[in-house]
């Protein structure tokens, strides 16, 4: 496999940045100056170096900033009816009785409305979980912990499931054929006979 | 040209992720199946390298920062309409598969899916091509 070590600087421009707000808005995103530095606050940053303040951009991209702006406080308002404070801290607590990870990045991706409300009407995820007794730090490093875990299980299972497919279990073979293989094996699994036992291990429960 | 279990020639394929051990444990393994696969961590990187190289095939992250995964599904759609381009995500929702759909994904796919069912899927968007 071919690496790229050294990372490659963005190249900002006016053409860049306007390129980009016409993806976020070809997704039917919130282009105000708040949504957007919440959610890509490096385009915001280069937005203002090129262009003065946000708004200019959009209007360099051919947006009425007065209209998105008008058009967001209407979608707000629409939310008002729908959530509140103690709507938030409900949910929150609901939520938290089913799911084990409440980490930000968890819970954007699985309760994307109801981290929305939360930095809403409380200002941030981290403001109302807190605001439900939760320790945030502790929920965070659980967060990333059961993240780092489910990623691991995965890629020792993928490669089990390659170790499989070779049809041999000869290290000296595969160490030679194999090199990035052979040593994400023994990252794995910590040796090349803990592997094969664990393939074998699992073949037997499949059956 | 070799030939592989898993995929008649060497394709080339571009990996794109912000998360060093997915490029590691898919660029292997990719290659044990006779890919030719190339990396990079971002959108700068993979950018880059697009421009600089002939692909087959792309599959990058969808939650690198900002929304860089399809920001770079965007730009090469531009400048390859063609070019089969597979979205990888830790966690989807609705929302973000119709989002990467709108942007001309090939394919979405939930990580923690099955190699097999990678490949197969490569494959058929091969075909296609």
């Amino acid at each position: 496999m071919k690496k790229q070590k050294k990372a490659v600087k963005m190249k900002w421009d006016k053409k860049v940045i306007i390129e980009r707000i016409r993806v976020l808005e070809k997704l039917d995103e919130n282009l105000t100056y708040t949504h957007v530095k919440e959610t890509d606050s490096a385009l915001v940053g280069a937005a203002v170096k090129y262009f003065g303040n946000w708004g200019a951009a959009l209007e360099a991209a051919g947006l009425d900033y007065a209209e998105i702006r008008a058009l967001s406080k209407e979608r707000r308002n629409e939310k008002v009816r729908k959530w509140s404070i103690n709507k938030v801290i409900e949910e929150i607590r609901e939520v938290a009785k089913v799911e084990e990870d409440l980490s930000n990045a968890y819970m954007k991706e699985k309760h994307s409305s109801l981290v929305a409300a939360a930095s809403n009407y409380i200002g941030s995820w981290k403001k109302a979980v807190e605001m439900c007794g939760f320790d945030y730090a502790e929920i965070q490093k659980r967060g990333r912990r059961m993240r780092q875990e489910r990623e691991k299980s995965w890629y020792r299972s993928l490669l089990l499931d390659r170790l499989d497919k070779l049809g041999t279990f000869n290290e000296r073979d595969v160490r030679n054929a194999h090199p990035d293989f052979y040593k994400l094996i023994l990252l794995y699994f910590s040796s090349w006979n803990k592997a094969v036992k664990s393939l074998k291990d699992r073949n037997v429960r499949k059956d | 040209m070799k030939t592989h279990k898993g995929m008649k020639q060497a394709i080339k394929i571009l990996l794109v992720d912000d998360e060093q051990d997915f490029l590691d444990v898919f660029g292997a393994i990719l290659d044990m199946d006779g890919a030719e696969t190339s990396f990079a961590h971002g959108y700068n990187e993979a950018l880059d390298l697009f421009e600089k190289n002939e692909y087959d095939i792309v599959i990058t992250d969808y939650s690198m920062p900002g929304w860089d995964g399809l920001y770079l599904l965007d730009m090469i759609k531009s400048q390859k309409p063609d070019m089969p381009v597979i979205i990888v995500s830790n966690y989807l929702n609705d929302e973000k598969t119709r989002k990467a759909y709108r942007m001309k994904a090939d394919w979405v796919l939930k990580k923690q899916f099955a190699y097999e069912e990678l490949l197969a899927g490569i494959q058929r968007l091969l075909r296609k091509k």
